[in-house]
């Protein structure tokens, strides 16, 4: 009965979405297609004409040269992260305690208010655990001990390299308008890889392995170090593999993955990593902008070599937060304070300083927002930004007209995540409202840090500080 | 391209934006998504028409990017079930059915948790209105392997409704 009730549900669903409000009407589409620029500017933003290239460029070769000449480089510029990691490579201050606060992670318990510290791996104190690794006899213990799955300390997604055409072709790949290819004759141990892109009806995505179609005979690289294996962007093994998807998984850090993105691919197709085996010498081959990585992989490559089952450098899928975020529980009577309300057999979370209405409910069967914020003044006061889940999914979000335009993109969420308290309210709490555990990520402000207990408060308002100091050190660098 | 085939361009293309528009709107499950989608999908059937061998293909062949396209799209943004107040007063007030209380968000989020083959060769028939046959030109394989996955989507659709007592509603939301 009931299955013929669901059935007749999802065939009225199917018939009345169809009556929902078109996202563009024909008079838009004939309007755009007749006028790109005007109206769809958005569709040609990959596109750029020859000409506004060379007009960019030069302008932009311009700027570098006056900027290079006015502040010279020394080092080469490398993320934050890797900057981190080589200089706790090179560091001296072996003795120094650097274990940044904001890494460190507090708990509360709900009932007695108890504060404790634990310190977990996060991305930034990544480089001091491994400085550490490389600096203690005992390397074995301080691995084991880094709380990671497979014992891996260091992140590896910013270590993909993205090259253009012609730093490929430095490298070894042949590129031309049929598409990509790879071939590798070392020490009379031929490795070839052949691998074509195409884009034959518009859309096509996929990856062939063929012959040069035009230049057979081209030469082979002779490098020692070659592509052992390609794969998406998920890590996941394709095809051509010389290597199994488990033996990847403990060989990675032996490897350094070069990504072909849609723009060299000149398709549709799926992203690709090409995984070279890493030697010194590819750096020879590598611009200069990655000499920085070398002694990253070369640490590595010391360290696998002590610890060959040990995994020492992992890789996350986009949708997987790298960060090991524990939440906070406050006491009710503090949640109370924050604007949360559980008397109506309910739960309900109301921005208290919020100029118009804000409401988030969970009841039995449902949960949802109300909301209609009339300014901005909130932002300074308690600021819920997000709900997710415990694995940082957002299942309900919201964005209102004084929010950052990007709020629902996950990029823009990870990139708040080390300035956002993350309080979590458990289903055991709530057993007959929630359904799941919540989590609720606060902006860490100073009408916040007010209303927790005295000792949480203690602890954030130092990570608060650096917060700030670090807002207004990038300000004033940016200035 | 020619203004006469601009304009041919768009005659193929009438015939076929309602199809477009549905498919967009279901598969991204928001409005905002699906304008993205459905104006990259035409752009890139616009800029690649002319190597459309087979013209009684369009529809499929314009469905086809839109399926690949979306695909890239997930690859950076998860889908995104989200109804405007305007949306659900629209559902509800022209619903025939109105001894039925449907939680449309829900049965929407359950169809984008399919397979993505399968919620696709589901709202390509049951939403974009298409032909077996053309779903079949889109995704390939068998005919009566459309025919099962459309079938067992509807069946893991109504189980899990079966299973779920909780629903997530929006209430309402101002933007």
């Amino acid at each position: 009965m009931r299955t013929q009730t669901n059935s007749r549900e999802l065939d009225t669903f199917f018939s009345q979405f169809k009556k929902l409000e078109y996202a563009i009407t024909i008079y838009e589409v004939e309007s755009f297609l007749k006028n790109p620029n005007k109206v769809a500017p958005k569709l040609n933003s990959n596109k750029m004409k020859p000409l506004n290239l060379i007009i960019m460029s030069s302008i932009i070769f311009v700027l570098s040269a006056i900027f290079l000449s006015v502040f010279p480089i020394k080092k080469t510029d490398l993320p934050e992260s890797s900057k981190k990691l080589v200089q706790s490579f090179i560091s001296d201050s072996s003795g120094k305690e650097q274990v940044n606060k904001k890494n460190e992670v507090l708990k509360i318990s709900p009932n007695e208010g108890f504060v404790e510290n634990d310190v977990n791996i996060t991305r930034s104190n990544e480089n001091v655990l491994l400085e550490k690794s490389i600096k203690a006899n005992n390397n074995e213990q301080i691995l084991s001990s880094s709380n990671h799955d497979k014992d891996t300390i260091i992140w590896g997604n910013p270590y993909i390299l993205k090259l253009s055409s012609n730093e490929l072709k430095k490298l070894g790949f042949q590129i031309d308008e049929t598409g990509i290819y790879y071939k590798n004759y070392f020490q009379e141990t031929k490795q070839t890889f052949h691998s074509r892109f195409e884009n034959s009806f518009g859309e096509t995505t996929g990856i062939l392995n063929f012959e040069h179609p035009q230049n057979k005979k081209v030469d082979f690289t002779n490098f020692d170090f070659y592509p052992v294996l390609m794969s998406n962007m998920n890590f996941e093994p394709r095809t051509r593999k010389l290597i199994t998807k488990e033996e990847f998984e403990i060989m990675n850090d032996t490897l350094i993955a070069v990504e072909l993105n849609n723009d060299l691919l000149k398709c549709d197709c799926d992203p690709t990593l090409i995984w070279f085996k890493y030697t010194a010498s590819i750096f020879d081959h590598l611009p200069d902008r990655y000499s920085g990585y070398k002694p990253v992989f070369e640490k590595i490559e010391t360290l696998k070599n002590s610890y060959p089952n040990k995994n020492i450098i992992y890789y996350t899928n986009d949708n997987e937060s790298p960060f090991n975020i524990e939440f906070i529980e406050l006491p009710i009577v503090n949640l109370q304070k924050l604007g949360f309300d559980f008397s109506n057999n309910d739960l309900s979370f109301t921005n208290p300083y919020a100029s118009g209405s804000f409401n988030l409910k969970f009841k039995e069967d449902y949960y949802g927002i109300s909301m209609e914020v009339l300014d901005s003044s909130n932002q300074s006061h308690i600021n819920l930004l997000f709900l997710s889940d415990t694995n940082g999914i957002q299942n309900l979000k919201w964005k209102t007209m004084f929010d950052n335009p990007e709020k629902y993109d996950n990029d823009y969420f990870n990139s708040l995540i080390n300035t956002m308290v993350p309080v979590i309210i458990r289903k055991d709490t709530f057993p007959d409202v929630l359904n799941d555990d919540y989590v609720f990520w606060f902006a860490l402000t100073e009408d916040f840090l007010n209303l927790l207990p005295e000792n949480l408060e203690k602890e954030l308002r130092q990570e608060y500080q650096m917060i700030k100091s670090d807002g207004q050190k990038s300000n004033h660098t940016s200035d | 391209m020619t203004p006469s085939k601009q304009n041919k361009f768009l005659e193929l293309y009438q015939s076929a934006h309602k199809n477009l528009i549905l498919f967009c709107r279901a598969i991204t499950g928001n409005i905002e998504d699906a304008k993205d989608l459905a104006q990259d999908t035409i752009l890139v059937a616009f800029e690649n028409y002319e190597k459309l061998k087979n013209e009684l293909y369009f529809k499929s062949w314009l469905l086809g990017i839109a399926i690949n396209l979306n695909k890239m799209r997930l690859r950076k943004k998860k889908p995104l079930v989200e109804y405007s107040e305007k949306d659900i007063f629209i559902l509800q007030h022209s619903n025939q059915n109105s001894e039925i209380e449907i939680d449309f968000q829900l049965i929407h989020k359950k169809i984008l948790t399919l397979k993505p083959k399968t919620a696709e060769a589901l709202i390509l028939f049951h939403i974009s209105d298409l032909t077996l046959e053309e779903i079949h030109k889109i995704q390939g394989g068998s005919l009566s392997g459309v025919k099962l996955r459309i079938k067992r989507g509807r069946e893991k659709i109504i189980q899990m409704m079966n299973e779920s007592p909780h629903s997530a509603k929006v209430i309402s939301v101002f933007f």
